[in-house]
């Protein structure tokens, strides 16, 4: 395999807060390889954004911290302590971001054009013409209509599909190696979600870029990843291929995940559920994590569960049942 | 499906629980220091329906179709612009303060946000008991039947003193059911009612609704966007676009033929969560966005949008009404089965 393009080891995010220590990610590690589509995918809570704006150094410290021993590399570079600076040069440059709800996202009193224009300006050196002509030009690529006159609009102008073409024209500008897209269609009607799943797909074959996608839909990630990392409770409870994780699920939190959707193919079952709820972050459960809410746990679960590899490359389940 | 779940079957010989018949929920848009009438949101333009006692059908569409404004006008937490609802036998249009009241109790609503429709500052048995006590249910024992309740659900009898913020999502989901079949109804709203919970949390919520209607008989409105989840839940369902239902069938055929050239499209746009076929899936992807329901298209609504070759002038210009089919599965569309990938 080719040489990683990101390489999280031992990522620790914890909230230094006054109600406790909140691990949110507690020991994270993956890798994204150029031009591959991996996927985290987890419930509310699990870890999976704050992984993702840990990478990009954009959350508030403290309470937040980044603890020491973990490290995330980017094309050979250690982010983790690179100082603001350097990290604004690489973020919506070499690494872009699109975000759930790109109303919020955007600025309501500067243009469409204004506000792609503006990584254009800062990123690429572009006078205001070259980069106007250029942010049309991203327009056009992303499938918006009589870009040249849309260019000039507002973002409350545009329907939240439009708007979140926008918000990858934008992430686009600089041409990226990576792009991570936290929940990009969760905010989206399933028809629009549609459409800008394709255009994603389409535009990293295009831009050879590597996608990290942040979901909580699994049917998502099932048409769109190469690989899979599954989190929960800060930790990162199954790795594999995307066709290894649904068809060979190991972690039992995996398998009861599959099983509680309800299949357009096969009605009437009666759901299967995951009893409890996921734990609260400033107090995860000794041992096993999932043990309280997992149908085989019994003896051997108390112990903190360590990744056991399994066979295939980057294949592995956090749990010590996982190889039966 | 009815044999999955362990429900009697629906007795549709016998006259309908609820009879919807061209509900319009026309909304005025107001301009100008004077409030002048500019324009009206269509958001419910001629919807009609029957529901049978312990049936579920399931209302999909996207965001505006009109889905959660029908819920609403049918139990009249908004006041119909036209049409008529008749639930058991009794118009619900004609009805003044006093029959409405004793009308809620038998027709109820569960609302999406499990945050944002619980009184935070109201213990839970607080909330139980004041829906006994607004409808004179209960006597003396309001409390035993709030901890009834609770159990009910699948909640503790400890936590009737408790207070909404110390609930997770689902229980919070859990006790707006609670306080819905706290008046014991025949009929209850479900709007999006999992869709804000984890997909793990969902499962329980679900299973819970279909034990209830089980061993209460209960008949539900299922509205949703999920259209996975609305066929697991639903015996019929209808498909919604623009204020207007286009497509109804019980859940399975619709599912396996749908008629209407949006509904393929919906259905094709699901992402399945089948990595092993998806190179060979082909999929209907639309063009643009939902039109504007202050000016909706001529014609069929859809027909901006509609990928179906069979496409013509007559789409242009004239709406057309549902037609059924076989096993009453029917589409409002010029075109219905005509072949497209």
């Amino acid at each position: 395999m080719t040489e990683a393009l990101l390489s999280v080891r031992d990522l620790r995010t914890w909230f230094h807060t006054d109600q406790g220590v909140a691990k949110a990610v507690d020991g994270v590690s993956f890798d994204v390889h150029p031009g591959e589509t991996l996927g985290i995918v987890g419930e509310s809570g699990c870890g999976k954004t704050v992984t993702s704006l840990s990478i990009l150094q954009l959350l508030p410290q403290p309470p937040a911290k980044i603890e020491a021993g973990s490290s995330i590399r980017f094309a050979g570079d250690e982010l983790v302590g690179i100082g603001e600076k350097r990290m604004r040069a690489l973020r919506g440059n070499e690494i872009a971001m699109i975000f759930q709800e790109p109303m919020s996202s955007l600025n309501p009193v500067y243009t469409i054009g204004d506000q792609i224009g503006e990584a254009l300006r800062l990123h690429r050196r572009m006078d205001r013409k070259a980069a106007r002509a250029e942010a049309i030009r991203l327009l056009a690529e992303v499938g918006i209509p009589e870009p040249d006159r849309r260019v000039d609009e507002y973002p409350h102008q545009l329907s939240g599909g439009m708007r979140q073409r926008v918000m990858i024209a934008m992430s686009l500008s600089c041409e990226p190696k990576l792009l991570i897209a936290d929940e990009p269609t969760t905010a989206l009607d399933v028809t629009i979600q549609a459409q800008i799943l394709e255009l994603l797909a389409a535009l990293r074959v295009k831009h050879s870029m590597a996608v990290l996608l942040i979901t909580h839909d699994l049917g998502v990630v099932a048409e769109v990843c190469d690989r899979v990392v599954v989190m929960y409770a800060g930790q990162v409870v199954e790795t594999g291929t995307v066709f290894e994780i649904f068809s060979d699920p190991r972690h039992p939190y995996t398998r009861g995940l599959l099983d509680s959707l309800p299949s357009v193919d096969d009605p009437g079952q009666r759901l299967v559920s995951i009893p409890g709820t996921v734990p609260n972050p400033t107090g995860w459960p000794a041992g096993c994590r999932f043990r309280d809410r997992c149908a085989r746990a019994g003896e051997g679960c108390e112990a903190p569960q360590e990744l056991v590899a399994l066979a295939g490359e980057g294949r592995a389940a956090r749990c010590w049942r996982a190889e039966s | 499906m009815s044999a999955a779940t362990g429900r009697s079957p629906i007795d549709r010989a016998a006259a309908p629980l609820l009879s919807v018949r061209d509900l319009k929920m026309h909304f005025p848009v107001r301009k100008g220091t004077f409030g002048r009438v500019t324009g009206h949101v269509k958001a419910v333009d001629g919807v009609s329906f029957d529901l049978w006692r312990g049936e579920t059908l399931g209302l999909v569409g996207e965001s505006g179709c009109g889905k959660s404004t029908t819920g609403r006008a049918i139990l009249r937490l908004l006041e119909p612009t036209s049409g008529s609802v008749r639930f058991d036998g009794q118009d619900v249009a004609a009805l003044d303060r006093e029959g409405l009241r004793a009308l809620r109790r038998r027709m109820q609503i569960v609302f999406q946000d499990p945050f944002g429709s619980l009184n935070p500052r109201m213990s839970v048995g607080a909330m139980l008991e004041e829906a006994l006590k607004v409808h004179g249910l209960g006597g003396p024992n309001r409390r035993d039947r709030a901890v009834e309740l609770l159990e009910r659900v699948g909640l503790r009898a400890e936590h009737v003193d408790r207070y909404p913020h110390e609930f997770s999502g689902g229980q919070r989901q859990r006790l707006g059911i609670a306080r819905a079949l706290s008046v014991e109804p025949d009929f209850l709203v479900l709007d999006e009612p999992v869709s804000a919970l984890d997909v793990s949390v969902q499962a329980q919520v679900v299973n819970l609704l279909e034990d209830l209607q089980r061993e209460l008989g209960l008949t539900y409105l299922f509205i949703a966007h999920d259209l996975a989840l609305v066929e697991h839940v639903s015996d019929r369902v209808a498909v919604m676009y623009l204020g207007r239902i286009v497509e109804v069938a019980d859940g399975g055929d619709l599912y396996r033929a749908p008629r209407h050239p949006y509904t393929k499209a919906l259905l094709s746009a699901v992402p399945r969560p089948d990595p092993a076929g998806r190179e060979q899936r082909k999929r209907i992807v639309l063009e643009g966005d939902v039109p504007s329901p202050s000016n909706p298209p001529s014609g069929c609504p859809f027909h901006p949008r509609c990928p179906s070759p069979a496409k013509d002038e007559r789409c242009r210009s004239v709406l057309p009404a549902m037609e059924g089919g076989e096993f009453g599965h029917s589409a409002a569309c010029h075109h219905p089965d005509f072949p497209f990938e």
